[in-house]
């Protein structure tokens, strides 16, 4: 009996398995595949934020980098993303997106991430960068994002540039469009905000966390101008050290207005809030930027500011400017300014695992930036930046001040040159060559050697050169 | 043992009665199907075998698994045509002379399996009519003089309600070692195809008709225009060029200004903005009427009635912004009226419109997917297709810094859409470029086809479709007064070092 019952029940699944109709799925798939061949003194490999002042002697979460005598290095690296979105209809689709990371001769045979480079090769270092669902609900402007997913906002991602597990909800009106939105960004029993080596403890879900609400409004006034406003609150919810436990409301408006030949656009944001605990500290941060762009010649020129403020002596009244950092690593920089183009004092947009610079997280700094970037041909193309970064309050938070004493002697940070020349050898491949140097400035002055024979680091350059696959 | 002796007779009377039985049928060996046009070919080709030899069987014939030993061998081949298909089989005796000839068609996928019900047994008759088992009727030889082949006109258009029969065998020549073709510039129908063009050429539009038959067309590719004059060949009239920081993108004219000549007008992309132009053909030059036009352009013939120029704009952040609009030529401004509001998907580059039996309006677009989609003039979704149209490697780029660090590309990528045209007759007639390499923004299109359907008040019907070429389509006119379709093929796609070339190709649809 049992037999039959077996064979009937074998014999009703292989029927139903042939009567289902095959799922009308459209594949669809994006991707990208970058290798670097680098030359630099500063740059290793790895990611995070460089101090020229440094001495080789390692400190927790920042790069070992001798200022006084930088060795050249020279790597590649390599970088393969792979999407794969699943189409279930027109307003249904799972979007997955992965990435292989290696540097030429790293490891091999081994398990993690970022590696496989050695010979012999064969690691497991397949990445999951997001999985998500992306649906609308039929007959009505809602659209849903909900999963690890990526989030950028709506200030060219100085406030968050990351890829984080979250639910957002966009409702399209007209002209505009309204996101609301709920990430959660660190769920442990403690962390410490801007180490990765602080005692994270996950064993409690739900206990102690960081949350992040988004709601985010746009608008087309005409298809010249645009306007935006948004609220972000970040609530760190750290019980084990009061230093951690606060509610950060940032507020920003942004623009962008078409006056042909021109375009504007720019943005303002502003933080507050305040720490719990017996050391209530008072968090207000701002930041700013203005850009303007347009066609000049074969090419588009470029200028464009950037201000986020700092903190002149550390009281109880904060006001550095802060974006959102990760606690799970070194780097922990969860946002970028890549319209800087800049190569080393600002991360580039097109870094991959090597992604070092100077201001790393986007805090306490004034820069201007101009660059041109041209059509030679149809298929070669040049650009050229250059940026004048500065802090804006006179501390440390860009390297250790003059070894005998008196803090830094200026607030300039320095000035960065940088190039590429490339070649589009087919529509989905370019090969480039790409250079950066900086002049430190006066921040720098006297802040390594000794006492008595202060010196001023090296200053920093890199050559690259790049094939970029992405279709 | 009288038990065993009855037991005997009764295993001899029915092994006789058996033998008896089965002699009296005629043993049909079925070959697997040849499948053209349907997907997944391979599995239809077993399946379809199956399906027939089952359906073949009856009193009179027995479908046997092998050919050694069968009376007859029968061949059968699946063509579809869209939903349309014909089911063909032949039936041969082993020395290969045709014995049967049957087919069954059908308009959906719902009526293959009843359309092989009813070949079969057609088929079965007919066998069962002309062979004994073991005797194949041989069909007396008829001395009669041989007429002399009747010329079949050949065309460059299929149409499903006629397949066009397919030889298995090609036999060589007798008369010469070497098959020389007809004439390179000629098409099957009679048509005509240029010589190599060079460049990999993005868009044509026609020009001014002269009075000695002449044609005038204009070509763009991505950094230039061109005047080609048709006349017996082919002429490269005009041409001019623009800067590598401006990118053009499409071609499309019309006689805004009613002076005989039709205008091109120019969708160029300079930098991150649309600085499109209008140029006109004067004598043997082309002259630059307007400049700087914030705008994309296309032409349609919406309902297959007037010949007009539609335009849509670019906004700071999304790529098409707004409505499409009419363009009407003032003096030498260039202003936009009568907004069209267009469904879901829609925009200026994937839509035309046409009228249902009632008078109705309907919009039918090419969605993200390729999907030909129908819809109503409420905006609900009446019919989509099953295939996927259009396609084309034609795209321009958005600086996107915001998802520069997902994407991995600091720009944003904006593929054009195949033009859908409306004939006057109603006739709603698309492209359809395909190739293995169509992955993200990676188009790499290497075959295509034009296919013309008709709205039932339903779904759309397939009138026709031209034969596959090899190359892709990069876009085309349609001349519903010469019943001409002209095609602007890429037949080698741009290198490293060199630029592609193209070719221009007139066939004709009757």
């Amino acid at each position: 009996m049992k037999k039959k019952v077996l064979a009937v029940s074998a014999a009703c699944a292989l029927t139903a398995a042939t009567a289902v109709p095959a799922l009308a799925l459209e594949n669809e798939f994006h991707g990208m595949f970058r290798v670097f061949g680098t030359i630099s003194n500063y740059n290793d490999g790895g990611s995070g934020q460089i101090l020229p002042t440094d001495t080789g002697a390692y400190s927790t979460g920042v790069l070992k980098y001798n200022g006084v005598d930088p060795k050249t290095k020279s790597f590649v690296e390599q970088r393969a993303r792979l999407m794969y979105i699943a189409k279930a209809n027109d307003d249904l689709k799972l979007v997955t997106h992965f990435e292989i990371d290696s540097r030429w001769g790293d490891t091999s045979y081994a398990n993690g991430r970022n590696g496989g480079g050695a010979v012999g090769a064969d690691t497991v270092n397949f990445e999951t960068k997001n999985v998500y669902l992306d649906f609308n609900i039929p007959s009505t402007p809602m659209n849903f994002k909900v999963g690890i997913q990526p989030i950028v906002d709506s200030y060219k991602g100085i406030f968050i540039n990351a890829d984080a597990a979250a639910a957002l909800a966009t409702a399209k009106l007209g002209d505009g469009s309204v996101l609301v939105g709920f990430s959660r960004l660190d769920d442990a029993d403690t962390f410490t905000l801007g180490s990765a080596t602080a005692t994270r403890v996950a064993s409690t879900p739900g206990k102690a966390k960081r949350d992040l609400y988004i709601v985010d409004g746009k608008y087309n006034i005409t298809k010249d101008v645009k306007v935006g406003a948004s609220y972000y609150l970040l609530n760190v919810d750290q019980t084990a050290a009061a230093a951690y436990d606060y509610m950060l409301h940032t507020v920003g408006v942004n623009a962008e207005v078409k006056l042909a030949p021109l375009t504007l656009d720019g943005f303002l944001l502003y933080q507050s809030g305040r720490s719990n605990g017996a050391d209530k500290i008072d968090l207000n941060g701002w930041a700013a930027n203005l850009t303007a762009k347009g066609k000049l010649g074969p090419g588009t020129l470029k200028a464009s500011f950037l201000y986020a403020s700092g903190e002149q002596n550390g009281t109880r009244d904060d006001s550095t400017y802060r974006g959102i950092t990760n606690e799970t690593s070194t780097a922990n920089g969860e946002h970028s300014f890549y319209e800087s183009d800049m190569m080393i004092m600002f991360r580039n947009k097109m870094n991959i695992t090597g992604d070092r610079a100077i201001v790393y997280n986007v805090k306490n700094v004034i820069g201007g930036f101009v660059g041109y970037n041209a059509n030679i041909t149809p298929k070669a193309f040049a650009n050229v930046n250059a940026g004048f970064v500065a802090t804006d309050k006179s501390n440390d938070d860009f390297g250790t001040g003059r070894v005998n004493g008196g803090g830094h002697k200026s607030n300039y940070l320095g000035t960065e040159i940088n190039g590429e020349v490339g070649y589009k050898v087919f529509d989905n491949l370019t090969a480039s060559l790409q250079g950066a140097y900086v002049f430190l400035g006066d921040y720098y002055k006297d802040t390594v050697g000794t006492a008595a024979n202060p010196d001023d680091p090296r200053n920093p350059y890199v050559g690259r050169i790049m094939l970029n696959y992405a279709f | 043992m009288k038990r065993l002796s009855l037991l005997c007779a009764v295993l001899f009377v029915a092994l006789t009665a058996a033998s008896t039985l089965f002699a009296a049928q005629v043993r049909v060996y079925v070959s697997e199907f040849a499948v053209t046009g349907a997907a997944n070919k391979d599995e239809l080709k077993s399946t379809l075998q199956t399906l027939f030899a089952s359906r073949l069987s009856n009193d009179s014939v027995l479908s046997v698994d092998s050919p050694v030993g069968a009376d007859v061998l029968v061949k059968g081949s699946y063509i579809a045509f869209g939903k349309v298909f014909s089911l063909d089989a032949v039936a041969k005796d082993p020395s290969g002379r045709v014995i049967a000839r049957s087919f069954q068609q059908g308009e959906s996928q719902d009526e293959l399996i009843p359309a092989a019900g009813k070949l079969g047994q057609s088929l079965a008759a007919e066998i069962a009519a002309k062979v004994k088992p073991g005797v194949v009727m041989v069909p007396q030889q008829v001395s009669q003089p041989v007429p002399a082949p009747v010329p079949v006109p050949v065309s460059d258009v299929v149409r499903p309600s006629a397949p066009q029969q397919a030889a298995d065998v090609v036999k060589a020549s007798t008369t010469s070692d070497i098959v020389k073709p007809q004439d390179l510039t000629r098409t099957a129908s009679g048509g005509w195809m240029s010589q190599r063009l060079s460049g990999t050429l993005i868009g044509i539009a026609p020009g001014k008709t002269a009075a000695d038959g002449t044609r005038d067309f204009y070509v763009a590719d991505e950094q230039a225009l061109r005047l080609y004059r048709k006349g017996e060949g082919l002429k490269l009239v005009a041409e001019v060029s623009f800067s590598p920081g401006d990118r053009v993108i499409a071609v499309d004219s019309a006689d805004l200004d009613g002076d005989g000549t039709p205008e091109a007008y120019l969708t160029v992309l300079s930098g991150d903005s649309l600085a499109s132009q209008v140029w006109v053909a004067e004598k043997d030059s082309l002259k630059r009427v307007a400049a700087k036009l914030p705008y994309y352009f296309r032409g349609i013939a919406l309902n297959g009635k007037d010949y007009k120029i539609y335009a849509q704009q670019m906004s700071t952040d999304k790529d098409f912004y707004g409505d499409v609009y009419e363009v009407v030529k003032n003096g030498d401004r260039f202003d936009l009226k009568n907004p069209i509001k267009l469904p879901r998907f829609g925009y200026l580059y994937n839509f035309n419109q046409f009228r249902d039996a009632s008078g109705s309006v309907c919009t039918v677009v090419l969605n993200d997917d390729g999907y030909l989609i129908v819809y109503s003039a409420a905006g609900e979704e009446l019919w989509r297709s099953s295939d996927k149209f259009g396609g084309s490697e034609t795209y321009f780029k958005r600086e996107d810094l915001a998802n520069v660090r997902t994407t991995g590309d600091p720009f944003r990528w904006v593929f054009l859409e195949q033009r859908i045209t409306v004939s006057p007759a109603g006739e709603v007639i698309v492209p359809k470029n395909e190739g293995m390499f169509v992955i993200g923004n990676n188009r790499a299109f290497k075959k295509s086809s034009v296919y013309a359907f008709t709205w039932n008040g339903s779904s759309m019907d397939e009138v026709w479709h031209t034969k596959q070429s090899q190359s892709y389509l990069a876009d085309y006119l349609y001349d519903s007064t010469r019943k001409e379709l002209v095609a602007l093929e890429v037949v080698k796609k741009e290198g490293l070092l060199d630029k592609g070339a193209s070719m221009m190709v007139v066939k004709r649809v009757e």
